[in-house]
C-alpha cells in the first residue's frame, strides 16, 4: 500500500493563506497530476507532501502512515525538481548514487542499483559524464534515476519537463508514462501544462487560488467540468463560452444566445429562473457547419490550418469570439459568414456562480 | 550606410580607445614604477643607490656576480627561515580563514537562525575597526594564553573569524540554487552533509579567492608578528626585511632583493589561481 491521503491540509505564510482545506485520496499506483495556473499553490502542495514545507494544519498519510511531522527522508518519497538539481561537480554515477551513499549502503549494492537504474533510463553510456555534458533530456533522466534508486513509495515530480523544448517534452511525456507502467508506483506530478496533465494522468487535480476546483479522470474533467474555470483550463483550444439568457426551465434549460437563437440544454435548472444570465460552454470540436438560416451566424476572422485539424476563428453577432475545430480535410470557408450548430447534449451550462449545471441524466440517476 | 555617416563614428571610437589606453598605460606605469625601481635597486651596488642624478642602470648585472645581493639575502641572512616561517603562517592562517568563513558564510546564507541579520551586521562591522584599536587587548589575550613568541598567536585567530571572507562566501552561497539543498535534504542529507557534500564543492572559486586574499594579507602582515614574535628563528619575511635597515646598518640593496623575493610567492599564487579568483568575484554562475 502506497496510496496517499491529504486531510484538510492548509498552508499559510503569515496572514496569507495559500492552500485551503485540501482533501484528496490518491490510490496506490496512481499517476495523479496537479495542474493549475501560476500561483495556484500546486508546487507548494507538492513541497508539503515532500516535507520541504510544514503544513499549517491538516494531516498527511502515505501508505496508511501519518507522515505529517516526519522528515522528508522518512516519508518514503523521492522528488524530481524542475531544475533537475543535479550536482554539477559529480558524475552521473555519483549523482544517482548520492541518496544511497547517504544511507551508507555497501559499495557493491550501490553499484548494482545505479547500473540497474541507468539501464532502465538508457544512461549506461553516460555514467562517467558530468551533468554539464548532457542534453536536457538526459539530465532529466539522471534526476529520475536518482529518485528511482531510492525505491520510494511515492514519486514527486515538480514541473520536470518545463525546461525542455517542445519535441523533447513530447518524447519525455511518453517515457515517463512508460516508466510509470513499468514501476507501478504512485506518482504525483505538478505542471501548468494541461496537455501534460491530460496525456499522462490517471486522475487530475485542478487547483485555483489554493482550492481544489475538481479532482477526476482526464475525460471527466474534459466532458463534465464542474466549474467554468476547469472547463476553460482543460482542453486545447479552450472551450467556447457563449453569453446567454434563461428563457425557460421546463425539462432542462432553454437559453437564448446572440442573434436570438434559442437552445434547449438537457441540464438541471435548479437555482435558475427565466431572465438569469448564464453561459453556454461548447468545445470547438462539437461545433459543426449548419445549413443556412440554422444555428449561430459567425463572421469568419481567420482559419488556422494545423494539418490534421483546421481551426475556424469567428465572431458572433454580439462580438463573442468563437473557435470551431474541423477535420483538416474538410472544406471550410476562408471568409464571409458561416452558420455553426452543435448538439445541445454536448454543451455545458454555467450558472452565475460559475458552477456547471448537472446533466438531467445524472440528476435522474442520483434520484 | 554612407561613408559620411560611418567615418565620424569610427573616428570617435578610435579617439576614445586612444584616450582609454593612454590613461591605462599611464596608470600602469605609476603602479609599476616602485616595483621596477625596487627590481633595479636589487641589482645595484650599495654605493650606486643614492647617486645623484639617480641611475636606472642595474649595475651589478654587468659584473661577475650579478645576483650577489640575492645570494647574500638567501644564504647569509636567514632569509630561508623567514621565508619558511611566513609560508607556514600564511598557509595555515589562510586555511583557517577558509574554514571559519565558509562555515559562517553558509550559515548566514542558508540556515534559519533567529537574529541572523543582526549577527551578520556585527560580523561585518568588525571589518571597520582598525587593527590598532584591538591590538593591545589582542596582545594581552595572547600573553594570557601563553602564545607570545609562538605561531599560534598568528594562526589561531584566523580559524575564528573573518569579516571579508564571511561576506564574500555568504553572497556566493546565496547565489547557488536552493534546489540543490532541497534535493539533498529530501534524499536524507543532514544540514552539515548538505554543506560539505553539495555546496562546499560548488563554492570552490570563492573559497580559492578567500584563500588567496588571506594568504596575501598574512604574508604581508607586519604589526602582529612584530608584537607577538621575538625569537630570531620565528621571524617572518616582513620582520626579516626590517632587519636589513636598522640603527647599525642600512643595506638598501639587500632590502630590495629580499623584497623582490618576498613578492614571488604572491605573484605565483595569483597566476595559478587567477581563473578561480575571477569566477569567485563574479559570483555563483552555476547552472544546474
Amino acid at each position: 500500500m502506497s496510496g496517499l491521503t491529504l486531510d484538510a491540509i492548509c498552508k499559510s505564510y503569515g496572514s496569507a493563506k495559500v492552500l485551503h482545506d485540501i482533501s484528496l485520496s490518491i490510490e496506490d499506483g496512481e499517476f495523479v497530476v496537479f495542474v493549475g495556473p501560476s500561483g495556484c499553490g500546486k508546487s507548494t502542495l507538492l513541497k508539503l507532501i515532500a516535507g520541504l514545507e510544514d503544513v499549517t494544519s491538516g494531516r498527511l498519510e502515505i501508505g496508511g502512515r501519518d507522515v505529517t511531522g516526519l522528515e522528508p527522508v522518512d516519508r518514503g518519497i523521492a522528488m524530481v525538481f524542475q531544475s533537475y538539481a543535479l550536482y554539477p561537480h559529480l558524475t552521473v554515477f555519483d549523482n544517482i548514487a548520492f541518496p544511497l551513499r547517504l544511507q551508507k549502503r555497501p559499495k557493491d549494492e550501490i553499484k548494482r542499483a545505479v547500473e540497474k537504474a541507468a539501464e532502465t533510463l538508457d544512461l549506461t553510456a553516460r555514467l562517467t559524464y558530468k551533468p554539464g555534458a548532457l542534453s536536457g533530456g538526459q539530465r532529466q533522466r539522471v534526476a529520475i534515476g536518482r529518485a528511482i534508486v531510492r525505491n520510494p513509495q511515492v514519486f514527486l515530480f515538480d514541473e520536470p519537463l518545463s525546461n525542455l523544448d517542445a519535441a523533447l517534452r513530447g518524447q519525455m511525456r511518453v517515457e515517463l508514462s512508460e516508466l510509470h507502467q513499468t514501476l507501478k508506483t504512485t506518482m504525483i506530478y505538478v505542471t501548468h501544462d494541461q496537455v501534460e496533465a491530460m496525456t499522462m494522468a490517471d486522475r487530475i487535480v485542478v487547483l485555483r487560488d489554493g482550492v481544489v476546483e475538481q479532482f477526476g479522470t482526464p475525460m471527466q474533467l474534459y466532458r463534465r467540468p464542474r466549474t467554468r474555470f476547469v472547463a476553460g483550463f482543460i482542453g486545447q483550444p479552450g472551450m467556447n463560452f457563449l453569453p446567454a439568457r434563461v428563457v425557460g426551465t421546463e425539462g432542462g434549460v432553454t437559453a437564448e444566445i446572440a442573434g436570438g437563437t434559442r437552445i434547449s440544454i438537457p441540464v438541471a435548472a435548479e437555482g435558475l429562473a427565466s431572465g438569469d444570465t448564464v453561459e453556454l460552454g461548447v468545445r470547438p470540436e462539437f461545433l459543426s457547419l449548419a445549413g443556412p438560416e440554422r444555428g449561430m451566424e459567425a463572421h469568419v476572422r481567420l482559419i488556422e490550418r494545423l494539418g490534421g485539424v483546421s481551426l475556424l476563428h469567428g465572431t458572433l453577432a454580439d462580438r463573442t469570439r468563437i473557435i470551431a475545430s474541423f477535420d483538416g480535410l474538410d472544406e471550410v470557408p476562408e471568409s464571409g459568414s458561416v452558420h455553426l450548430g452543435f448538439d445541445p447534449a454536448q454543451a455545458q451550462l454555467f450558472g452565475p456562480d460559475g458552477l456547471a449545471k448537472p446533466p438531467l441524466a445524472a440528476v435522474g440517476a442520483r434520484q | 550606410m554612407s561613408d559620411a555617416m560611418v567615418m565620424p563614428s569610427s573616428r570617435r571610437k578610435t579617439a576614445t580607445l586612444v584616450m582609454l589606453y593612454t590613461v591605462l598605460v599611464g596608470y600602469s606605469l605609476i603602479t609599476l614604477a616602485p616595483f621596477i625601481w625596487m627590481l633595479i635597486t636589487s641589482f645595484k651596488a650599495p654605493s650606486d643607490v643614492f647617486k645623484i642624478p639617480p641611475s636606472f642602470v642595474p649595475t651589478m648585472l654587468f659584473t661577475d656576480e650579478p645576483f650577489a645581493n640575492y645570494t647574500e639575502v638567501w644564504t647569509k641572512r636567514s632569509f630561508v627561515t623567514f621565508f619558511l616561517n611566513s609560508a607556514w603562517v600564511a598557509f595555515m592562517a589562510s586555511l583557517g580563514q577558509v574554514f571559519a568563513t565558509s562555515l559562517a558564510g553558509y550559515a548566514f546564507a542558508r540556515l534559519e537562525l533567529p537574529g541572523k541579520n543582526v549577527l551578520f551586521a556585527v560580523v561585518l562591522a568588525t571589518a571597520f575597526v582598525p587593527v590598532e584599536v584591538t591590538i593591545i587587548p589582542e596582545f594581552l589575550i595572547m600573553r594570557w594564553l601563553g602564545w607570545i613568541d609562538t605561531f599560534a598567536s598568528l594562526i589561531v585567530p584566523s580559524f575564528l573569524v573573518g569579516a571579508f571572507g564571511t561576506f564574500m562566501l555568504r553572497e556566493y552561497f546565496a547565489s547557488l540554487p536552493r534546489d540543490y539543498g532541497d534535493a539533498a535534504y529530501v534524499d536524507g542529507a543532514s544540514p552539515f552533509q548538505i554543506f560539505y557534500m553539495v555546496y562546499l564543492p560548488l563554492a570552490q572559486p570563492a573559497l580559492v579567492s578567500v584563500f588567496v586574499i588571506a594568504f596575501i594579507n598574512n604574508w604581508n602582515e607586519l604589526l602582529r608578528p612584530l608584537l607577538f614574535l621575538n625569537s630570531p628563528d620565528k621571524l617572518t619575511v616582513p620582520l626579516g626585511l626590517m632587519s636589513f635597515v636598522n640603527q647599525y646598518e642600512a643595506s638598501w640593496t639587500l632590502l630590495m632583493a629580499g623584497s623582490v623575493i618576498s613578492t614571488v610567492p604572491l605573484i605565483l599564487i595569483y597566476i595559478l589561481t587567477q581563473r578561480y579568483i575571477l569566477q569567485g568575484f563574479v559570483g555563483g554562475g552555476v547552472k544546474g
